[in-house]
Order: C-alpha cells, then sequence, then structure tokens
C-alpha cells in the first residue's frame, strides 16, 4: 500500500515522543513497594586466591540487611554461568571452560570480579556495608597479554595454556597449494584493539519474589530476556521457567553488551528471595566499564596469495582472540561462526584457511559487541586487500572489482561454509566511487598537501552474515538454543492491531518499524498498531535482538502471522460477502470479490471475528489473532563499500575525517530513515575503534581506561556530514527480502578509516586507535 | 608509579630521626590521619582519609620500618586497605644527611595501586602524593621553625 506510513516510509519514530521527553521507562526508574538496594564487592586485583572474607562486620552495619559470598549461591544450589556455544577444537575435543560463579568462592580473576553482595534498606547503607567486607586475599601475578597467554601462568585449574579452543576452518591444504603458487604474496600483522561497549544506560536488574505463588519477576536491561529466563532457570537454577517472569523495559542501548546473562541479575533474583523484599541494583559506570563484556581484541597475523594479474589465490589467517578471565554467554561463537565465516567478504578467494586460538586473561570477559566477529573479519580481509593493492601499485578499487562475486555466480558458496544468496557488489562499489567523487580525489590530495597536510584514501568492501540464525546450522555448529524468532499479531474486536514480538528493541525503533510492517500489509493505519516486546510474560519466545536479526528474523515471523490473519480474514470476508475465500482478494484493507460493487474493510471482518453475528462459525473459530515462529532459512548478506578519506596534520597527528561515503545494500528497507541512523551510529563507532577507543589493561592487570576521564568516545565533532546511499538486491529467502542494517557501519567503517589514514602515511599499518600521538610517532619516526 | 622528594629540615638528624618514629607527630603531619598506633617495634598502623578525585578512600594501612640504621636511613613498607577503592602497596626508602642548615631527608616511594583508584586515580596519584608529601613536611618542619623546600 502507497502510504506515506507503510513500507519504504520514513515515518518517525513512535517511541522516540517517550524518549526526547524523558518520560521512557527504564529498569531504574521501575520501583516496588518494600523495595531494597545492593552492592556488589569487587576484587581489586586482577588475579588472587580469595583466603577468606569476613562479612560479620557488615552484616551489623546500619540499614544492611544481608551480605552474601559465592558460598551462600553455591550452597543453594546455583549453577555457573553457562556459554551458550560450544566450539571443538581442530582435534575435535571440546572448548574448555572454567566455572564461572556469579560470586566468586576461591578465586577473583579480573578487576571487577564479585566476591561479595551487601544488601541494605539504601544505597548508602549498602556501600558503607560494602567497605565492611574484609577480604584476604593472596595476590597471584596476572596474566594480561593476549598474544603470550598460553606461556603465561595457568589461570583456570582446569585449562592448560589458558586455551579455550584452537578452532580451525577452510582447506588448509588447498591454501597451501595456492600460496605455493602465488606471484605475490602480503602479509600483514594487526591488531584488533579491545573496546568497551558504553551503552547509555547501565545495566541494572530489579527482582522481586512472591512467597504465596513463589513467582520471581526479574527488571532487566537484557535484549533478550527470554533468553535470560531460560538461561538464569535451566542452567543457574534460580528458579522453574514458568515461575519465572523477565521484563526488559526500555533499554537505553546495548551493542551486545546486554545480550549476555551476568552475575548481577542472577544475585539479584536469588537473593530477593532469600531476603524476602525486592532488590534492586543499577551499575555505575565504574561497574560498566570494568564488567560489562567488552570487544573485539584479536591479535592476527594474515597473508594474501595473489596471482601476477591479482586475483586472490589464498587467505592464511591465524588469530589469537582473548576472551577475558571467563566465558561470557557466546563469547566463543564470535571469533568463530562470526568471524572465520566471513574471510572470504565480497571476493572470490578460491581457496581459505583459518586458525583461531581463544585464550583466557585476568581481564573482563569478552563477548559481543556491535558486528561480533565480522568487524574484525572486515578489518582482515580490506587492511590486507588495501595493502595487496598499493604493492603491486594497482588501484584499490579496481583491485577490488577483478575480485568479486559477480552477479551471475550467486548463490555462491564460499570456502568458508557459507552460501551467500544474492549481492551486487559492483553496484554498491560504483555508486560509492561516484558519491566520493573519487575521480577528484588527487586533487583535492594535492590541495591539502599544498596547506602542509597529508591527505589519504581508504575502502572497505565490507559482508556480513545477518539474521541470526538457521537454527539446523546454528545447532550444528554448537549453539545452545535454535534461533529462530516467534511473532503474535493480535487483531483487537475494533481492527487495531497489537503485536507482540520475541526481539527487543533498546534503541532500534522496532516500534515503529514493525507497525509500518503490519500496517502496510493489513492496510490500517500505522497509528493502529502496537508492538509489544520485552516481556517474557507477553510474547511466547523469542531469541532477541542481536546480529542484525530483528526485521530479518523477527519481521519476518510477524510478517508471516499477518499472513495468516489475512488468511483467516479471507474466509470470514467470504462468508459475510456471500463468496469463497479464493474469490475474496484484499488490498489497501480492503476485502473485496470479482464483478461486486460490494467490499469490507479490515476493521468490518475484524469486529465480525469478536461479534460473530455474521461469521461461519461452524468452520472457524471466532476471534482473530495469528502466531507464527519463523527460522530463517540461511543467513542474509547485507554488504557494502565504505569510502573515507582522512586529512592528517603531521605536525600535531592530528586526524579529521573529512568525507565518509556509505553505500549499502540491506536488501529491502522498512524505515530509509531509521536504516540511516543505524547507519549512522555504527559508522560512528567504527570511527570511534579506529581513532579514539582503547580498552587498556595496565602489566599488573589494573583497567586503566575506567572512565571517561581515559576511554574516548566518538563525539559529534570527531565524525563528517556522512553521505549515506543504499542499493537494493532483496534477500531472496525471506518474506520481506530484508537483510539486515544494525551493525554495518560498525562493521565495515574501521578498515576504511584505518586504510585511509594508511594511505595519508605512507605506512603500511599503524596501531588503532590512531591518536594524535600514534600518528605523531609513525610520521615522526619517533 | 614511583616519585621522589627532597626536604631541608631545620633540626638535627637525631631530632629529625626521634620525631620520625613518634606516632603522635606524624598524625598531626599526616592530612586526614585519623588515627596512628605503634602495634610493634617498627611496626604502625594508621587509618588515613584521601581523596583522590572522584575517588574518597579510608586507608587502614600496616606500615613496617626495614633496614633501620638509626640516625641515617631506613625503609617503610605500606600495605594500605582501601576497602572498595582498592588497594596500595608501597615502599618507601628514607635516607637523612646532616647539613648546614639542619638534616636533608631525601624518600624515593615506589608503589602501585589496585581496583577503583587505579581505574579513576591513577592518572591523579603522584599529584595527590607530592601534595600531602608537601603538606607533610611543611607540618613537620613548623615543629623546629622555618623551613626551605629545595625540590
Amino acid at each position: 500500500m502507497a502510504t506515506n506510513s507503510g513500507i519504504g516510509a520514513s515515518v518517525l519514530r513512535k517511541e522516540d515522543a517517550r524518549f526526547i521527553t524523558g518520560t521512557g521507562r527504564y529498569t531504574d526508574d521501575i520501583n516496588l513497594a518494600g523495595q531494597v538496594y545492593c552492592v556488589f564487592v569487587r576484587s581489586p586485583h586482577a588475579r588472587a586466591i580469595i583466603k577468606s572474607v569476613d562479612i560479620s562486620d557488615a552484616e551489623r552495619a546500619d540499614g544492611v540487611l544481608a551480605v552474601f559470598t559465592g558460598e551462600d549461591l553455591r550452597s543453594d544450589g546455583i549453577g555457573d554461568l553457562p556459554c551458550g556455544w560450544l566450539v571443538k577444537s581442530k582435534d575435535g575435543t571440546d572448548m574448555v571452560a572454567p566455572s564461572h560463579p556469579a560470586i566468586a568462592t576461591k578465586f577473583v580473576n579480573y578487576v571487577g570480579d564479585i566476591y561479595a553482595m551487601v544488601v541494605a534498606d539504601s544505597i548508602e547503607a549498602a556501600k558503607n556495608g560494602a567497605e565492611l567486607v574484609e577480604a584476604d586475599f593472596e595476590i597471584l601475578k596476572p596474566v594480561v597479554d593476549v598474544a603470550t597467554a598460553t606461556t603465561a601462568d595457568q589461570i583456570h585449574e582446569n585449562v592448560p595454556n589458558n586455551q579455550c579452543y584452537d578452532w580451525e576452518l577452510g582447506d588448509s591444504g588447498a591454501t597451501e597449494t595456492a600460496f605455493a603458487n602465488a606471484a605475490h604474496v602480503t602479509s600483514l600483522d594487526i591488531v584488533n584493539n579491545r573496546l568497551i561497549p558504553n551503552a547509555i544506560e547501565p545495566r541494572a536488574a530489579l527482582g522481586s519474589y512472591d512467597a504465596a505463588s513463589g513467582n520471581y519477576t526479574l527488571y532487566t536491561t537484557s535484549q533478550n530476556p527470554h533468553l535470560e529466563r531460560l538461561i538464569l532457570a535451566a542452567f543457574v537454577n534460580v528458579a522453574p521457567e514458568a515461575k519465572l517472569h523477565v521484563i526488559s523495559p526500555d533499554v537505553g542501548g546495548g551493542f551486545g553488551s546486554k545480550i549476555f546473562v551476568y552475575a548481577e541479575e542472577t544475585a539479584v533474583i536469588w537473593a530477593t528471595a532469600k531476603v524476602g523484599r525486592p532488590i534492586k541494583w543499577t551499575a555505575e559506570r565504574i561497574e560498566s566499564f570494568q564488567a560489562d563484556a567488552h570487544g573485539r581484541d584479536h591479535v592476527t597475523h594474515a597473508e594474501l596469495a595473489l596471482s601476477e594479474t591479482g586475483e586472490f589465490l589464498g587467505l592464511q589467517v591465524r588469530t589469537i582472540a582473548n576472551m577475558g578471565a571467563y566465558l561470557s554467554t557466546f563469547a566463543s561463537s564470535v571469533p568463530t561462526y562470526l568471524y572465520g565465516t566471513l574471510l572470504s567478504g565480497q571476493y572470490k578467494t578460491p581457496a581459505i584457511h583459518v586458525e583461531v586460538q581463544s585464550v583466557f586473561t585476568n581481564t573482563a570477559p569478552v563477548d559481543a559487541y556491535r558486528g561480533a566477529g565480522r568487524p574484525e573479519a572486515t578489518y582482515v580481509v580490506e587492511r590486507l586487500v588495501e595493502t595487496a593493492a598499493r604493492e603491486l601499485g594497482t588501484d584499490p578499487a579496481e583491485l577490488r572489482r577483478k575480485n568479486f562475486i559477480q552477479t551471475s555466480d550467486f548463490p555462491y558458496e564460499t570456502p568458508v561454509a557459507l552460501t551467500y544468496d544474492t549481492g551486487d557488489y559492483e553496484a554498491s562499489l560504483d555508486r560509492a566511487l561516484s558519491l566520493a567523487d573519487y575521480s577528484g580525489f588527487a586533487q583535492r590530495r594535492a590541495a591539502s598537501e599544498a596547506k602542509g597536510k597529508r591527505r589519504g584514501i581508504g575502502f572497505s568492501c565490507y559482508i556480513e552474515a545477518c539474521g541470526l540464525a538457521p537454527s539446523q546450522v546454528a545447532l550444528s555448529l554448537g549453539a545452545g538454543v535454535g534461533l529462530f524468532e516467534s511473532a503474535e499479531v493480535r487483531v483487537d474486536v475494533t481492527g487495531s492491531v497489537t503485536v507482540m514480538t520475541g526481539t527487543h528493541s533498546h534503541g532500534q525503533g522496532h516500534e515503529t518499524t514493525f507497525a509500518q510492517v503490519v500496517a502496510d500489509k493489513l492496510g490500517i493505519p500505522f497509528e493502529n498498531v502496537t508492538v509489544v516486546h520485552g516481556d517474557t510474560s507477553k510474547s511466547d519466545y523469542g531469541l532477541g535482538t542481536y546480529g542484525s536479526r530483528s526485521l530479518v528474523v523477527g519481521g519476518s515471523a510477524i510478517a508471516t502471522a499477518t499472513d495468516k490473519v489475512i488468511t483467516k480474514a479471507k474466509k470470514i470476508a467470504a462468508h459475510m460477502l456471500n463468496s469463497t475465500a479464493e474469490q475474496v482478494s484484499f488490498e489497501d484493507g480492503m476485502f473485496k470479490i470479482p464483478d461486486s460493487n460490494e467490499s469490507l474493510s479490515f476493521g468490518e471482518v475484524a469486529f465480525s471475528a469478536y461479534v460473530p453475528g455474521n461469521f461461519p462459525i461452524d468452520e472457524l473459530e471466532p476471534g482473530l489473532s495469528e502466531k507464527a515462529f519463523y527460522d530463517p532459512a540461511n543467513f542474509t548478506y547485507p554488504a557494502g563499500t565504505h569510502i573515507c578519506e582522512v586529512e592528517v596534520d603531521p605536525d600535531t597527528g592530528t586526524t579529521k575525517v573529512v568525507s565518509f561515503v556509505a553505500v549499502d545494500d540491506f536488501g529491502n528497507v522498512i524505515n530509509p530513515m531509521i536504516v540511516e541512523g543505524q547507519v549512522h551510529g555504527g559508522i560512528t563507532q567504527g570511527i570511534g575503534q579506529a581513532l579514539l577507543e582503547h580498552g587498556v589493561y595496565d602489566a599488573d592487570g589494573q583497567l586503566l581506561t575506567g572512565s571517561y576521564m581515559d576511554y574516548t568516545m566518538p563525539r559529534a565533532e570527531d565524525v563528517p556530514e556522512f553521505i549515506v546511499d543504499t542499493t537494493v538486491t532483496p534477500c531472496t529467502h525471506n518474506p520481506l527480502g530484508a537483510k539486515g542494517c544494525g551493525e554495518a557501519g560498525a562493521i565495515g567503517a574501521t578498515a576504511a578509516v584505518m586504510n585511509a589514514i594508511t594511505d595519508a602515511l605512507s605506512v603500511k599499518d599503524i596501531p588503532m586507535p590512531a591518536t594524535a600521538e600514534t600518528v605523531w610517532r609513525a610520521t615522526t619516526g619517533e | 608509579m614511583k616519585f621522589s622528594g627532597e626536604y631541608v629540615i631545620p633540626a638535627t638528624r637525631e631530632e629529625v630521626w626521634v620525631a620520625l618514629q613518634d606516632p603522635q607527630i606524624l598524625q598531626e603531619c599526616i592530612d586526614g590521619c585519623e588515627e596512628m598506633t605503634s602495634l610493634d617495634t617498627n611496626e604502625y598502623e594508621s587509618l588515613v582519609r584521601v581523596k583522590l578525585g572522584p575517588v574518597r578512600a579510608k586507608f587502614r594501612s600496616i606500615i613496617r620500618m626495614l633496614d633501620v640504621a638509626p640516625p641515617e636511613s631506613y625503609t617503610l613498607a605500606v600495605n594500605a586497605r582501601g576497602g572498595n577503592a582498592g588497594f596500595g602497596i608501597g615502599q618507601a626508602n628514607v635516607t637523612l644527611k646532616p647539613n648546614e642548615a639542619g638534616t636533608t631527608l631525601c624518600y624515593e616511594v615506589t608503589g602501585s595501586v589496585s581496583g577503583k583508584l587505579a581505574q579513576l586515580g591513577s592518572r591523579l596519584f603522584l599529584s595527590v602524593a607530592n601534595k600531602m608529601a608537601s603538606s607533610f613536611f611543611t607540618k613537620f618542619c613548623a615543629r623546629w621553625a622555618t623551613t626551605q623546600n629545595t625540590t
């Protein structure tokens, strides 16, 4: 239906009315009668033996209701926090996961690891009580450096060499042969810097327990409340699933860091029954820095083999990935199935072999962060391709073009286990070259040089596997859960619609996008569709929001359920119009039959479904509400070209991103404005990684970048006016033809920025973040 | 983390030595010191409130005097527990040399902090430490009259 609020329209976001007027309802905004507060007592040491924890003074402190240690949880049968993805090493053995108690019992393994919990009638009293918890630590030498972790002291009793797994993918023999036949080999040693997520709303949890019913309610900042409930019930043994109600109300950003089931909400929901009062915990920013799962942190050696004429022959990648101190919920999958599988990029590289060793260190756990594995893969491939072009004296755009998978090649099976369904990589490259005025670059460079500046241009032709995930593929690769999505489209008596989804919006605008899909399909006003999410008692089930899956998987479930509504409504309409369902057409919200002026609106049919006077009650049940579970047939493969131009001041080392063009193929787009916003945010995070952000631990495992004094977030002044466009090849296997857009910016941008900086400086590599100091040292050699 | 300093104290080396062992004098001269008690020969316990940027901490410290060579030199080994703010571990080498104006006291400190102190306070640590040292010696020297800071 061609309207100003249907599919393809840049409708203003429904949710913004509350967000920009300060009337959003976040976890910390919720207060329950009799509510008390808790503070977690965290290790100041990166690695130590807990010899004893004396809570006696803390227990007697004013206002303190209870103090708990790890033993209290353990003796109550509360299990370790599990990792939901089993990765196998190349020798076939299972990955090794250390015990991960919510509250440490014997060892603390990173600065911020919890060793006690104080519950009190005010935050102040809880903090004062926490000061009185006396722990006797025997400090041990921590393992901090990821590159040497396998030869450092062993952190966990059951994890030799601190190695979680040693994984591989691809054909090593074919890759070796490709290198043997290569005319040229380009190699790079690169580091993907550690990032700290920094969602604007810190994590929080509010738990309550009703002793009469045995029901628990947990409000928490989760990107996937159903998964939170499943893990807390089935693995951590807090309560049976049916007795545990999890609500994720408004959540202020996640970027992956709120996918995971953390120690804090686990302890809160357990303790609420112990204390008999609702307990609230809200992270202070310092705790977010310490104990939110961090991102990236890879050390990689990569080589690309090329023929005389510049065809890619083979790619060999060896990566050491940091898992931090424990395995977070999906940590193991990030540097493997979300990384190694993407190393084909947009190219017809015939032989690829990747080895990934994941190791433990005495740092905060590392897990998915916007893009999750795919930014790291793009960084390897696109830095390598750009470097190869420079070494061969070839135009980097043309070297890419020469190696692109062609539109006639789809479906294209890569050597690293994926089958790309569709794409047109040249279309996005050409559009980006035009928008970036590539042919005018030499002139702009000369102009910069005349001012004493150095100018560089960098490309990134990224690809991502999104729409996580086909359940059977994920399960066969070690996932602990299926990754389908559910939806319920509940038509109200008067024809308005309530949509329940198992995905969760924490800034993405689902209330708007999903409403557009349903309103468009049903031909009803956009305002008449309400989207409900984030509540395990309202949606049947769901796997939440990450991996650019919400529209692709969740939206497809909604579209499917909506189609079921239409199918049933046609039967009702047929009865009302004295026709047959096959004869009834449905368009622009009207049911019609051929050769007749009679028609019924969607609202009339809905009313008849609930007030079934004129209704085929012998054939149909009354009511108009349908559910769908949608399992994708394949991943989706958003792809595109990012082109970045930077200007570097060699005297100060300051890098300015002067132009950034992103041309993305997200398949069909529902709301171009929301998509553009997602792209802007993603690129900004990519620029942040390239120029500003770095999570740093010192040799003692102390977090040096633990506040905004030392961890630099990108600001408006750090980014240019983005030039954003899309090309469209609809996804071939979902009803919306959508591919997902949430992560693309962060996946593509970093490599483009670093390719531009290295181009400006005429250096092979420069470590991220390319701060003024780093760049100045690279230019001056000091 | 390392820092050092040198102060001239207008008193004889023996007077300075004795004063430096006196818990009462130390408590008076250290900013925020609420307790300073002698536990044993060459061992003290102190309670000091410190504000390090955004971190306020109450440090309970055990201070041991090592390599004591009266009245010339000693080493202080400090183990400071700041509760939730973190830990501090430090060692200070102190030497006393007689000169015309009295006694020159030199100190060299090496130390590290952990937890929230390191996360938020490490960049402020040196300036706070120098300020505390300066304040200490100002008060300490005032016992004998005027002083000169030669650092």
